[in-house]
């Protein structure tokens, strides 16, 4: 167990921990939020001798990164993309553009780019699901998405 | 080191990033990663453009690809 003392004591760092994750003041300002009401509501499973600050950077971390994939998962079973639909708010005038550039450069891809990045990064499977799912191992889902981002981006910046 | 192995170095760490940004790091290595990052503004720009690239995915998804 911990008291809440030292739980604050370890805030400078979970905040440090946070905006370096999240690259956001306000993002960072939730995540720390929502750690530190995990790990109040976890307490019990602290043991005693564990070092908090990695304790409750782990439940940062696990927060940032599975949140939307566990949200997803669980709220629409094996179809996401009602919970995707759900999640998205009506563009601000400055994103209509970016997201028509985005629109153009996804079809002007290879249906194999276009099929790696919707795989990963719109509806967030891990690469070895998206290697069994393609038949291809983990170490090409790597390269062809690494490939995908590059290309997606040189087309976006050349307009072409 | 030479030039070739730096590059080499460089190459796996902007690997790295794209796997930390896809959530394939588990704490540790996240944690050691988002140090080196923190080093090199060449890592940190391309941290911030691959996680700007996957909200813009995201929100294209939602915005254009709802009724398929």
């Amino acid at each position: 167990m911990f008291s809440h003392q030292e739980l604050i004591n370890e805030l400078p760092g979970l905040k440090r921990f946070a905006h370096k994750l999240s690259n956001s003041d306000a993002d960072a300002e939730d995540l720390v939020q929502t750690t530190v009401v995990k790990a109040l509501s976890n307490k019990e499973k602290f043991k005693d001798g564990t070092d908090l600050f990695k304790w409750g950077s782990k439940i940062m971390y696990n927060t940032f990164v599975s949140g939307y994939r566990r949200k997803t998962k669980f709220e629409t079973q094996y179809d996401p993309e009602p919970y995707i639909e759900k999640q998205s708010t009506a563009p601000k005038q400055r994103d209509v553009v970016r997201l028509r550039e985005v629109e153009d450069a996804m079809q002007k891809l290879s249906d194999e780019h276009n099929e790696i990045l919707v795989l990963v990064c719109v509806k967030g499977l891990k690469y070895k699901r998206v290697a069994t799912l393609l038949d291809i191992p983990v170490g090409t889902v790597r390269s062809r998405l690494s490939r995908a981002r590059q290309q997606l981006e040189e087309i976006m910046q050349s307009g072409t | 080191m030479t030039q070739d192995s730096k590059d080499e170095e460089d190459m796996i760490i902007y690997q790295r990033i794209e796997a930390l940004v896809d959530g394939e790091l588990d704490h540790d290595q996240a944690a050691q990663l988002l140090d080196t990052i923190e080093k090199k503004s060449a890592f940190k720009n391309y941290y911030e453009k691959i996680t700007k690239q996957n909200e813009d995915l995201k929100k294209w998804w939602s915005v254009y690809k709802k009724d398929h």
